[in-house]
C-alpha cells in the first residue's frame, strides 16, 4: 500500500461526497483560488495527488470545512498526515519569521535551563501544588513582536493576576515547552512528541491536578491531543474562561462596568476546536453589558486569523485579516478583543501595516483591568 | 551607526543581534556564545583579532548542550 492510499484508509476520504462545502467555506480558497481542499481530497482518491503539491501548507487547519462537512472528513487531520508525509521526502512550508520560532521548538526538545520566568511577581506563583498555570509561549512572543507592540508578557501576569484572585497560587515553571501544536500542524509529529513528553513530565512532578491555560492552542492540544498520543494525564486541562466564568456565578470574583462598544473574534482552537464560545461572550457582557456586539462571521462561523503553525504568512494572509478588521469595524466596535495571542499578533501586525481604525485589545488584559477588588 | 554601506543595514543588525540575544538567554543558552562588533573593511588586522578572540571565547565554553537541536 502506497504512504497516500494508506492515508486515504485511515483518514475515510472516501466517503468524500464531491460536494464542495469545504472548499466554498474555506477562507483561504476565497483568497487564493489554487487552494481547494475538495480537489485535495479528490485527487488522492485517485492517488494523483502528490507531495510536492505546494498548496498543501496553505491550510489554516481551522476546521471550517470540517465542521460542515457532510461526509464528516476531517480535513485538518488529513493534511496534518500529508504534511508528515511531505516532510519526510524532503518537502516543507515556507516558514515565516526566517524560521525563528521553529527553531525556538526544536531548542525546546533538548536538555536546556530555560530562563523564562523573570515576569512573575515575587510570591504569586509556587513550585509545586494543585494548580499549575501552563503560560505558553509568551516569554518568546514578548521578545519577537515588540516592535509592533503585540504578544507582550504583562498578558501572562494579567492571567497571573485573575489567577490570584480566585485565591490560588498556581506552579509556573521555567522547564515549561512549546505545547508542540505548531510542529504537529507543520508535519512533524516526531518534534511535537518530543515537547509533549516533557511538558507532560514537567507538570507531573509539580504535583498539579488541573492545569490552567489561556492559550486557546494549548489548551485544545493538552484536553484534545495529548491524551490521543499518551492516555490518561494523571490532570485535568482547565481554560482560564471556563474557570473565571464559574467563579462569576459563584459571585467570587466580579468585573467593574466599562463604556464603548466591542466586537469578539472566537480564534478556532478556542471556539470551533474546543467548544468555548460563551464563556468569553459572559465575561465580556460583565463589563460591556449590551454593548458588546457580534460579527456577521462569529460563534462556530468564526474566520481563522490567517496565519497558523508560524507558515505560509502571505498576502492572502493579509487578506484575510484586513477583511476581518474591516468586518469588525463594520459593527460600530471601537475595540476588537481577541482571546489568542497569536489572534493578536497577527491582527496587530495587519492594523499596523495598513492603518485600520480599531484598537485590538486582549480580553485577559481588559479583565484583569476591570477586576473588582471586592472588600471582603 | 548609520555609517553603514548598506544604509540602516547595521541598525538592523543590531536591533536582530539584541532580539536574538534576549531569546538565547531565554533559551538559557550562555549570551556569551553571542557577540556583535562593528568592523569596516579596511580593518582587517582588527577583524582577525576579534575573530581570534571570540573563538578562544568559544573554545572555553565548550560545546553547547544544544548540539543536537535545530
Ligand atoms: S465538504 Fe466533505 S464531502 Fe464535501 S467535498 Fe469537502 S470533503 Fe468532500
Ligand atoms: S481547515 Fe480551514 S484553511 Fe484548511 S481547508 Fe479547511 S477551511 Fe480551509
Amino acid at each position: 500500500m502506497t504512504a497516500l492510499s494508506e492515508l486515504v484508509e485511515e483518514t475515510q476520504t472516501y466517503f468524500c461526497l464531491d460536494c464542495g462545502v469545504c472548499t466554498g467555506s474555506c477562507p483561504v480558497a476565497r483568497v487564493f483560488p489554487d487552494f481547494s481542499p475538495r480537489q485535495i481530497i479528490e485527487r488522492s482518491l485517485y492517488e494523483l495527488e502528490e507531495a510536492s503539491d505546494g498548496t498543501i501548507w496553505n491550510c489554516l487547519t481551522c476546521a471550517q470545512c470540517s465542521v460542515r462537512c457532510p461526509a464528516n472528513i476531517d480535513f485538518p487531520e488529513f493534511i496534518r498526515r500529508m504534511r508528515d508525509e511531505a516532510r519526510t521526502l524532503g518537502y516543507d512550508g515556507t516558514p515565516a519569521h526566517n524560521g525563528m520560532l521553529q527553531t525556538i521548538m526544536a531548542i525546546q526538545t533538548q536538555n536546556i535551563h530555560q530562563d523564562r520566568t523573570a515576569w512573575v511577581p515575587e510570591g504569586q506563583t509556587a513550585t509545586t501544588g494543585d494548580v499549575f498555570y501552563f503560560v505558553g509561549c509568551r516569554p518568546f512572543f514578548d521578545v519577537i513582536f515588540r516592535d509592533i507592540d503585540a504578544g507582550a508578557i504583562g498578558n501572562a501576569a494579567n492571567v497571573l493576576k485573575l489567577i490570584n484572585r480566585c485565591g490560588i497560587t498556581p506552579v509556573v515553571s521555567n522547564d515549561e515547552r512549546c505545547c508542540g501544536h505548531d510542529a504537529l500542524w507543520n508535519g512533524n509529529e516526531k518534534k511535537f512528541k518530543q515537547l509533549a513528553t516533557i511538558n507532560l513530565e514537567v507538570i507531573r512532578a509539580s504535583g498539579a491536578k488541573q492545569v490552567v491555560f489561556s492559550c486557546p492552542e494549548g489548551y485544545y492540544m493538552f484536553r484534545e491531543v495529548y491524551p490521543r498520543y499518551f492516555g490518561e494525564l494523571g490532570f485535568e486541562p482547565v481554560h482560564i474562561l471556563d474557570f473565571l466564568s464559574a467563579r462569576i456565578d459563584d459571585g467570587s470574583i466580579a468585573f467593574a462596568g466599562a463604556d464603548g462598544t466591542v466586537t469578539y473574534h472566537d480564534p478556532c482552537r478556542l471556539g470551533r476546536l474546543a467548544g468555548i464560545f460563551d464563556a468569553p461572550r459572559k465575561l465580556l457582557k460583565a463589563v460591556y453589558g449590551t454593548q458588546l456586539v457580534e460579527m456577521p462571521r462569529s460563534g462556530p462561523n468564526s474566520v481563522c486569523c490567517g496565519t497558523s503553525g508560524w507558515m505560509n504568512c502571505s498576502s492572502c494572509s493579509k487578506q484575510i485579516q484586513v477583511e476581518r478588521l474591516n468586518e469588525a469595524a463594520a459593527t460600530g466596535a471601537h475595540t476588537l478583543v481577541t482571546a489568542c495571542p497569536k489572534c493578536q499578533i497577527h491582527f496587530r501586525c495587519t492594523k499596523a501595516a495598513f492603518d485600520i481604525d480599531i484598537d485590538i485589545v486582549d480580553l485577559y488584559d481588559l479583565l484583569a483591568d476591570r477586576l473588582k477588588v471586592q472588600a471582603d | 551607526m548609520g555609517d553603514c554601506h548598506y544604509l540602516d543595514g547595521n541598525e538592523k543588525a543590531e536591533k536582530m543581534f539584541s532580539m536574538a540575544l534576549e531569546l538565547v538567554k531565554l533559551l538559557g543558552i550562555e549570551p556569551e556564545r553571542m557577540h556583535l562588533e562593528w568592523v569596516s573593511s579596511a580593518e582587517g588586522g582588527r577583524f582577525a583579532q576579534i575573530a581570534t578572540d571570540f573563538t578562544k571565547q568559544i573554545r572555553r565554553l565548550g560545546p553547547s548542550r544544544l548540539k543536537k537541536a535545530a
